[in-house]
């Protein structure tokens, strides 16, 4: 049969006359991975297609052209023992997003985002939940694309730091809260600037299967602009290295002038890595110390937040999670040794249904306040 | 005595049941013949493409086709090739989206389909059943070997990598195939 369809292929003669491209219709199909029940906003993106590529044009541009809407909402039920805390059932996170690819080198994503995420703050010595709430531009980007080693994105992004950074939509982590460095905002989650980045494969470092990629960017943001603490120029890089898809580690390094804190110098550098174990188990750590030239009584020079989890995906669609959680934290009036250890049950009925219940044990271990605990609920679904 | 009995049986019951099966058929990796990539291409860069987090393959673009969702041929393709779990492959695409990252590859309903995507856009990888391939005939297209250890394996090859099991068409009545042999029995 081999030799015949070698032959075959040598040998080759036309089935049949077929048109030289393939209809506008196929290039509008939804851009979907795996088919399931629940509707989604794929069926709007295929109307614009359609509208945008009648069947009866050439189909080459409408091939190359592509369109993917989505969006999420999320809630929770989130409870603490802590003083100045209270119960709170939200709705904490609707998102909408739209990726749109011209052809195949220029893209144009937009993510905007109701956002109320309850967060422990302490104000005049006590401490009480966080109440803002409203809409965020998330990410507003155009993106051009010469080659998998070189692209570049212009607009405003998340900020490629470490792992947890870029990939931070809580209904996409495994856990209800974040952890301390992020709580903490040590970076901001998004810049608007410039990045310029890209991927290099090998198979020549021990003939193991590699990937480099890289990032560098830079950004600017001032009050109005929304950035968050950046007051003024900021500069940052990203390196990670997979190897056999399997192992990741990266260094990020980030430098901003803080606006909230007198523009104080804020140094930043992040260590990450994580790999596959055996037996469906997966083991991350993040680690961040940033370095400031200045700060107010009570608040250290050099904060180090440090977590390592283990994930095990027991089931296809169900995991635990262990987070142990380090941090010195800014939130609480001062400078004050925060220990956290977070259990969490996922649970993904399907991939597009999330749902978390998670207890964490936080322990203060110096200042005035005392430890607490947690537990939540959540739900999200993306559609 | 009982035990052999029992051995002897189950080896038995093994054979027949293996004797019902239908036999392996190669997985065949094709471009357009104007393609100006290598003429092979290793897994975890066929992994990486058809993620797409890879679009060139030796300085050439390359797209990914996939076959229909729940097809077996690619259920077997992307159980060798991606090395996923459904349920981790959804996660993946998922995080993608929200990273404003990889597409998932265009999905096409037929061999037939795919071959003449091929063909029309010399940029595209896709792939097909062999039999499919001897039966279509079609030109302007080539295989695509996969480069392991140094080699080009072309299906036929004994370490090829590539194969699925089709799932038999129904047999029409009074054909002689004994019930429940032929795979298209309720």
């Amino acid at each position: 049969m081999l030799a015949g369809l070698a032959l075959g292929l040598a040998l080759a003669t036309p089935a049949r006359s077929e048109p030289a491209t393939a209809s506008g219709r196929d290039a509008c199909a939804p851009v979907r991975a795996q088919p399931d029940p629940l509707p989604d906003l794929q069926q709007l993106a295929e109307a614009i297609c359609r509208a945008l590529w009648p069947d009866a044009l050439p189909s080459d541009a409408a091939e190359r052209w592509r369109l993917r809407i989505g969006g999420w909402i999320d809630g929770s039920y989130r409870d603490t023992d802590s003083s100045g805390g209270d119960d709170s059932i939200a709705l904490n996170h609707a998102n909408l997003h739209v990726d749109v690819r011209l052809d195949d080198r220029w893209q144009l994503f937009f993510e905007g985002e109701y956002e109320y995420e309850p967060a422990l703050i302490e104000e005049s010595d006590e401490r009480e939940w966080s109440d803002e709430r409203g809409w965020e531009l998330e990410q507003l980007y155009g993106e051009y694309r010469y080659a998998d080693f070189l692209r570049a994105r212009g607009g405003r992004f998340s900020t490629p730091f470490g792992y947890w950074t870029p990939v931070h939509w809580s209904i996409n982590v495994d856990t209800i809260e974040a952890p301390l460095y992020e709580e903490n905002r040590i970076v901001p989650e998004q810049q608007i600037g410039l990045r310029v980045f890209g991927s290099i494969f090998s198979d020549r470092i021990r003939e193991l299967q590699t990937e480099i990629e890289y990032s560098l960017y830079g950004g600017y943001g001032e009050d109005g602009w929304a950035t968050g603490k950046p007051d003024g120029l900021t500069l940052g890089t990203d390196l990670r290295l997979r190897l056999e898809d399997r192992h990741m580690l990266g260094v990020s390094l980030y430098t901003q002038e803080n606006g909230d804190e007198d523009d104080r110098r804020e140094n930043n550098l992040m260590i990450y890595a994580e790999t596959r174990l055996p037996f469906d188990l997966l083991l991350r750590s993040e680690y961040v110390r940033q370095h400031r030239n200045r700060t107010r009584p009570g608040y250290v020079h050099n904060a180090d937040l440090f977590y390592a989890k283990l994930r095990w995906d027991f089931l296809e669609r169900a995991y635990l999670n262990y987070r142990f959680e380090y941090g010195e934290d800014d939130r609480l009036g001062e400078t004050v040794d925060h220990v956290a250890h977070r259990f969490t049950l996922g649970v993904q009925p399907i991939a597009r249904i999330r749902l978390k219940a998670e207890y964490a044990r936080h322990i203060l271990e110096e200042g005035p306040l005392g430890d607490y605990d947690f537990w939540g609920i959540s739900a999200g679904l993306f559609f | 005595m009982r035990l052999r009995s029992l051995a002897t049986s189950l080896v038995l019951a093994a054979a027949l049941a293996g004797r019902a099966e239908p036999p392996l058929e190669p997985i065949v990796l094709i471009v357009s013949a104007e393609w100006p990539g290598p003429d092979a291409i290793d897994l975890p860069t066929l992994r990486r493409v058809y993620l797409d987090r890879q679009g060139q393959v030796g300085g050439a673009r390359a797209r990914a086709l996939h076959m229909p969702s729940g097809s077996p041929i690619r259920e077997s393709f992307s159980h060798t090739v991606l090395r996923r779990s459904g349920a981790r492959l959804e996660r993946y695409w998922i995080e993608q989206a929200l990273l404003g990252e990889g597409l998932p590859p265009r999905e096409l309903a037929s061999a037939d389909a795919v071959l003449r995507r091929v063909r029309a856009a010399p940029d595209t990888i896709g792939y097909v059943a062999g039999g499919d391939l001897e039966r279509l005939r079609p030109e302007g297209v080539r295989i695509l070997a996969i480069a392991s250890d140094g080699r080009a394996l072309l299906p036929g090859d004994e370490a090829y990598p590539l194969h699925f099991r089709p799932v038999p068409s129904p047999a029409p009545r009074g054909d002689g195939t004994p019930l429940g042999k032929g795979g298209a029995d309720p």
